[in-house]
């Protein structure tokens, strides 16, 4: 009964409530959003980010305002009445007198494990390479071929070709640095693969993360989501935001060079091989599954631009009433959820 | 306007889950904070072996309380509310609960700010005596002690504490 007692202890403090209440305001405006966008037939990604967004901020900041407004909101009372009281499903015994709020717990430490591993590692160790890179240049000659390829494909995109790094590598690689000085970094390996159509389209793409930094969505969703460390829902929103972002970037490609077929293409050929995808794939054990369930959905994801570049549509600017509703809806459902 | 409709529609079954949501552990495990019609249902229905009530009420304030709320999950604890017969609001409180911190959750009323604060022992028992004001300005008493049994006990009164210790000294054995 020792847990039960904890349980309490965690939950009536401030920060528990605080926990338990990002959560779950974060899962009800999930699904706020989501239905908003059926409800609207909202398909524009960078419009879908800013519902996106929502999700993601307001249940940093809702349970303080509420609290500021309505001291009382955690207290017996208050719950009686209340929409949802999550103390009520957290006590409920499931063995040996373990309450769900010990599966709750394990969820939440499991979010923060998976947020250190594949999101704060990541960042950290590609800081540190990019010291040593500035630290160690290398200049490898590249093929003048390559180059010239490479020359003919920048035509008509607004960026400076010095400002694109050849990488000597044959796998297909392209990404860009957004940071202060902004730069393409781009393998041999797909220079050679793509031909110019394909190569220009792609190389738009990485434009438009380069051009979409003055409008850094991202950074401040990755900044409200860090906070939330511990919170799956703002994983997986965060997730589906970065997503978006890799859409609004196949619009600006598609504006800058007016061909979304070769667009298409281009994403086509960096799907997985097929070999790679499904049961059995890849290496045994637990890392070849886990290599296999990676490779299919970044194949999914692949899958769903392509299909989004051949049907792009647009909503026009009426995204604002719809913005307002789902936000006031988000607000009052909330209030009543502890 | 009937993305308007839809997204409403959608809103009230959002609400009508999250409500059935919590209804749904009452019908899987007994003992979630309720209100109860009468101590002898909340006792009978919680399993709870023993709930002190005062033997004494200073004179405006009469039995059965006005208000019970009573819960086993996630601890024991029963509230009993008695008002002054002309008003409103709740003029004694008394609280029994197996959790020490249980105070901030189930007073209706808080004291919020304590003036004096004394220790002593009434009837045996080592009793917190606290004078103050509550949350509606008035002035208010509270007294705390633990029983054998392990529950604790809170009696709150919105006046002065002298017919406090008479209510608190009617309920400790």
């Amino acid at each position: 009964m020792k847990t039960l007692w904890d349980m309490n202890t965690i939950i009536s403090s401030y920060w528990g409530m605080y926990a338990v209440q990002t959560v779950l305001h974060a899962a009800i405006a999930s699904v706020l959003v989501d239905c908003a966008f059926i409800a609207w037939d909202i398909r524009t990604p960078h419009v879908k980010q800013r519902f996106r967004f929502m999700v993601i901020f307001l249940p940093l900041i809702s349970f303080p305002l509420y609290q500021l407004i309505v001291p009382r909101r955690g207290d017996a009372y208050f719950r009686l009445e209340s929409l949802l009281d999550s103390s009520k499903w957290f006590s409920l015994e499931l063995w040996r007198g373990i309450p769900l709020f010990t599966v709750f717990i394990v969820i939440l430490t499991l979010s923060a494990v998976i947020f250190v591993v594949q999101e704060l590692l990541p960042i950290f160790f590609h800081m540190r390479e990019q010291v040593r890179s500035a630290e160690e240049p290398v200049d490898e000659a590249v093929d003048e071929a390559v180059a010239r390829k490479l020359s003919k494909a920048l035509v008509g995109l607004p960026f400076n070709e010095e400002l694109v790094e050849i990488l000597n590598d044959e796998d297909l690689a392209l990404f860009s640095d957004t940071g202060l000085n902004p730069r393409i970094y781009i393998s041999t390996g797909l220079i050679k693969s793509f031909n110019t159509e394909h190569l220009q389209a792609a190389i738009a793409h990485e434009i438009g993360h380069i051009q979409r930094t003055r409008k850094p969505v991202l950074i401040f969703a990755y900044i409200f989501r860090a906070l939330m460390f511990y919170n799956p829902v703002a994983m997986i929103e965060f997730r589906r935001l970065a997503q978006e972002e890799e859409k609004v970037c196949d619009d600006i490609a598609v504006e800058l060079t007016g061909k979304p077929g070769a667009l298409s293409e281009a994403v086509e050929m960096f799907r997985p091989e097929p070999e790679d995808i499904g049961p059995g794939a890849g290496a045994k054990g637990l890392s070849g599954i886990a290599s296999s369930i990676e490779h299919y959905s970044h194949d999914a994801l692949l899958k769903g631009r392509i299909l989004r570049i051949g049907q792009r549509s647009r909503d026009g600017s009426h995204w604002g009433v719809p913005y307002a509703v789902t936000l006031a809806l988000i607000v009052c459902i909330n209030y009543f959820v502890v | 306007m009937r993305g308007l409709l839809l997204m409403l529609a959608i809103a009230f079954l959002a609400v009508a889950f999250l409500a059935a949501a919590n209804w749904l552990p009452s019908l899987m495990q007994q003992g979630f904070a309720r209100q109860y019609d009468s101590i002898e249902e909340a006792k009978r229905s919680l399993g709870l072996d023993t709930v002190l009530v005062p033997g004494y009420f200073p004179e405006g304030i009469t039995w059965p309380p006005s208000f019970i709320l009573a819960q086993k999950k996630p601890y024991k604890a029963v509230v009993m509310e008695f008002k002054e017969a002309r008003a409103m609001d709740a003029a004694l409180i008394v609280i029994q609960s197996s959790w020490q911190g249980s105070d901030a959750q189930l007073q209706r009323i808080r004291m919020s700010e304590v003036k004096e604060e004394t220790q002593y022992r009434l009837k045996g028992k080592k009793v917190l005596l606290q004078v103050g004001t509550c949350e509606n300005r008035m002035p208010c008493s509270r007294m705390t002690w633990r029983e054998d049994n392990g529950f604790h006990y809170t009696v709150l009164l919105t006046s002065s504490p002298f017919e406090l210790i008479r209510i608190a000294e009617s309920m400790i054995r």
